[in-house]
């Protein structure tokens, strides 16, 4: 006590400046043992919500496999009740939605079927739909993936109204609610789309686009056409993935597109479809497009040569790119071998004598 | 004289006061934008399917580039666990960077090696290969090529990874490192997103593997070390990674993606002339210099931190070892900040060079030499008698209030977010380190930085030091 008592006394004694430092001292001690004491619950908090998750989870998963493998009607009921009861609170909705993807995920046919009707007959629907009209993004998102998981396809126009929703996260959740629930036929929120798409969505519904039985791709010739720059680039991608030889009169008109990326796209899917007709375009303005679409061209130009084209190669070898240089006398040198032969072996280009010492190895 | 003397005492005390006071207040801005910011994108990335990137045909090509020297003894395992990444599109170019050791034959044996003819387009100049460029005849290691080349120390090593690589993105890594195995596609995913800017890099956190259990290349158990020099840096690398680059990244200023992993927009790389040799700081100084080309010529870009835990390393368990090991992060600063300087406080170089360098110079660079002065200072003023005891022991408790206070706000983020260290007992532990910490590691880092100081004035011919490492705890597969 005599100690205290002297702390006192010398504080009370003391400037007023040092007053306040050990006021602000006092204040940091006891907010450092608050939070020592918080974190201490707070590991503790965590262990046990994993606990309980885990307990919850168990407990669903036993009664949803009794209800999917049960011949008897009232046993279903019976549980189906018991579900819907708990659906009532928050946490064990959560869980049991949480067990129903789980199951959703590992089962198929007959079973999944039962599954989605369950989850319609719990009206767990109603709760997901409830959060489309959330201001926060991660309900909405956590919503419309609700709704896409199980195949609830009467809110599309509603999910479709946050085609363009500013978050990024909303617009995907969005789209690919559309395309996995309505296959090619979702793929019309490109009509609308004017925000951005980004290369990791686009790949991500090519990914869904392509495990569909039915790959009737609907006409791509609006998309190639759109003023959305990312509307374009993966309509192009279509245009690969599905081999639309068709659409070669589109793949000209965009090689004069104005943003580079997607006369590069452009590039590479008529490499891809092998479409000898861009050839004369880009010969015509080599020296006018990018090293990056530059490079492309003649890499289409290695399964696609014609011996017309050698003087176009032949101006080439001496290019002051690496690459260029390599592809062009490879070229040469696969279809021309006496233009090759005659080429001058004491060139003060080092990386052409590179290239060619190293061809003639 | 005695009037000049005081005069000069109270400027000094002067700046220490509004030094300590600026960085009381940078780390407080710096922690609650990085703790807001880890926990958002822990919510954002929750809902992630990875899945569908990963085994896409269409998902672009990265190359895990690691430079090897001397790695003899661990080479073959590390390898394979690079290998067993779930990307797609990847392969792994191991750069054996004239080991004086049998890596190479180590390599050759293990995974069915051949030499091959390769036309190697030099864009950045390098040391010559030495036995030249090898793919396995096995089709089961397809993804990897190794090459040999003569010693030229990491930054060279990575550039022949460079030169050699063809994918569109390079990851950078040490070989010892553990690579979980979605590590390549939420490394990637910024550059795939992000829609209204050229993303040039993207970096990692670097996890202290020490004491883990770790069984084919994959992490089994995570495990708190039981020696303190280890413990003391878990919590550094905690409060560094998550609530100091968290922050940067959001405020697009980071200035470092660590060495032991990162991913770079190959062509970028290339084009800035690749990893500076020159350095041993060149984990930093490559990132310092896309940024001032991105500046100079005036694309919008970005450089992203990602706070999930997927690489795991060994953090050094001596204190001769750690010194070394800093005095290089030290050496490396100095030169990178020396070589841009003409960007700090440059209006061109927008928030690189108003914010960013300037931060990095006033509170990194000059940090030890402040500290060291102020300590120098202190003393002088014991021995003039002049010390207001009251004042200065109030002033080390509120010190070292507010950094265990800042430590204990690092672990809270990580327990809310991906919470690592679950076993019981842990969080004792680690309370009893954020207590410690000041006294054990900080000192030893202030030394180290000294010495970084000393060795880059006046010891030039310092260049790496030497990393002995005891391995990785690994269970028998």
């Amino acid at each position: 006590m005599n100690y205290i008592h002297a702390l006192e006394n010398y504080i009370n004694n003391s400037p007023l400046f040092i007053q306040v430092l050990w006021s602000f001292c006092f204040v940091l001690l006891f907010i450092f043992i608050l939070l020592v004491f918080l974190h201490s619950s707070l590991r503790g908090s965590l262990r046990k919500k994993e606990a309980i998750k885990k307990k919850y989870s168990e407990k669903y998963e036993t009664l949803l496999i009794q209800y999917l493998y049960s011949e008897e009607v009232s046993e279903q009921q019976k549980i189906v009740r018991l579900l819907n009861r708990d659906s009532g609170n928050n946490f064990k909705r959560n869980s049991i939605v949480n067990t129903l993807i789980k199951l959703k995920d590992e089962i198929s046919g007959e079973l999944e079927v039962a599954i989605l009707k369950l989850y319609d007959d719990l009206n767990l629907d109603t709760f997901a739909i409830s959060k489309l009209k959330s201001k926060n993004p991660f309900r909405m998102i956590n919503g419309i993936r609700q709704l896409n998981i199980f195949h609830v396809k009467s809110v599309h126009a509603k999910i479709l109204e946050h085609v363009n929703h500013e978050d990024r996260l909303v617009r995907k959740e969005v789209q690919l609610y559309l395309v996995k629930l309505f296959q090619f036929e979702g793929l019309f929120f490109l009509d609308k789309l004017e925000a951005p798409l980004s290369e990791w969505n686009q790949i991500q519904l090519l990914e869904i686009l392509k495990k569909f039985d039915n790959q009737d791709i609907p006409d791509v010739t609006a998309w190639l056409k759109s003023t959305n720059k990312f509307v374009v680039l993966f309509a192009l991608k279509l245009v690969r993935v599905y081999n639309l030889y068709e659409k070669e009169k589109s793949l000209i008109d965009l090689l004069s597109h104005e943003d580079q990326k997607v006369r590069l796209e452009t590039i590479i899917t008529a490499t891809h479809l092998q479409q000898l007709s861009i050839k004369s375009v880009i010969i015509s303005k080599f020296e006018d497009i990018s090293l990056e679409e530059q490079i492309a061209f003649l890499n289409f130009l290695k399964i696609a040569y014609e011996p017309a084209e050698v003087d176009f190669i032949h101006t080439h070898i001496y290019h002051t790119d690496f690459d260029i240089k390599r592809i062009a006398l490879d070229l040469l040198k696969s279809n021309h071998k006496e233009l090759y032969d005659s080429l001058d072996c004491n060139s003060e280009d080092k990386d052409f004598m590179k290239i060619l010492n190293f061809m003639n190895a | 004289m005695e009037v000049i003397l005081l005069k000069i005492l109270d400027i000094f005390l002067f700046i220490f006061v509004m030094y300590t006071f600026s960085v009381v207040s940078s780390y407080i801005i710096l922690g609650i934008i990085s703790t807001k910011e880890t926990v958002s994108y822990f919510k954002k990335n929750s809902f992630v399917n990875y899945k569908n990137i990963m085994s896409s045909e269409d998902s672009p090509s990265i190359s895990i580039i690691a430079p090897a020297y001397n790695e003899s003894l661990n080479v073959v395992e590390n390898v394979r666990s690079l290998l067993s990444n779930h990307y797609v599109n990847y392969d792994v170019i191991i750069v054996n960077d004239g080991s004086k050791d049998d890596s190479l034959e180590k390599l050759i044996a293990a995974y069915d090696l051949e030499k091959i003819d390769y036309l190697l387009n030099e864009q950045i100049p390098t040391q010559p290969l030495r036995e030249g460029v090898f793919k396995s005849k096995n089709p089961a290691f397809a993804k990897l090529i190794v090459v040999d080349k003569e010693n030229g120390g990491k930054s060279d090593a990575l550039n022949v990874g460079l030169n050699i690589s063809t994918s569109k993105y390079v990851a950078c890594i040490d070989v010892d490192c553990l690579l979980l195995e979605d590590a390549l596609q939420k490394l990637v995913k910024p550059f795939l997103e992000v829609t209204d800017s050229k993303v040039i890099a993207t970096g990692g956190v670097i996890r202290i593997a020490n004491s883990c259990v770790i069984k084919n290349g994959k992490m089994l158990e995570i495990n708190f070390p039981k020696k303190m020099i280890v413990r003391t840096q878990i919590l550094e690398y905690l409060r560094a990674f998550l609530l100091g680059r968290m922050a940067w990244s959001r405020l697009n200023g980071l200035l470092v993606i660590s060495g032991a992993f990162g991913m770079f927009d190959r062509k970028i790389a290339v084009d800035v002339g690749g990893y500076d040799v020159k350095t041993v700081g060149e984990d930093m100084e490559i990132i310092v210099r896309m940024r001032r080309v991105m500046e100079e010529k005036k694309i919008k870009y970005r450089v992203f931190f990602i706070p999930d835990p997927l690489c795991w390393t060994e953090a050094p368990e001596s204190y001769k070892i750690l010194i070394s090991q800093r005095n290089r992060w030290t050496r490396g600063t100095i030169e990178t900040l020396k070589k841009h300087r003409k960007m700090g406080l440059n209006p061109k170089y927008g928030k690189l060079g108003m914010i960013s360098l300037p931060y990095w110079f006033i509170y990194e660079r000059m940090a030890p030499l402040i500290e060291v002065v102020g300590l120098i200072y202190f003393i002088v003023l014991i021995y003039m008698g002049g010390v207001h005891w009251e004042y200065a022991i109030t002033f080390f408790f509120l010190a070292y209030l507010f950094t265990v206070l800042f430590s204990l706000l690092a672990i809270f983020t990580e327990e809310m977010t991906y919470n690592e260290y679950k076993k019981k007992g842990v969080g004792f532990k680690m309370i009893l380190t954020i207590l410690l910490e000041p006294f054990l590691l900080h000192p030893v880092i202030l030394y180290a930085a000294v010495r970084g100081n000393f060795d880059y004035y006046f010891n030039k011919n310092k260049k790496w030091g030497v990393m002995v490492r005891t391995g990785l705890k690994k269970e028998d597969s």
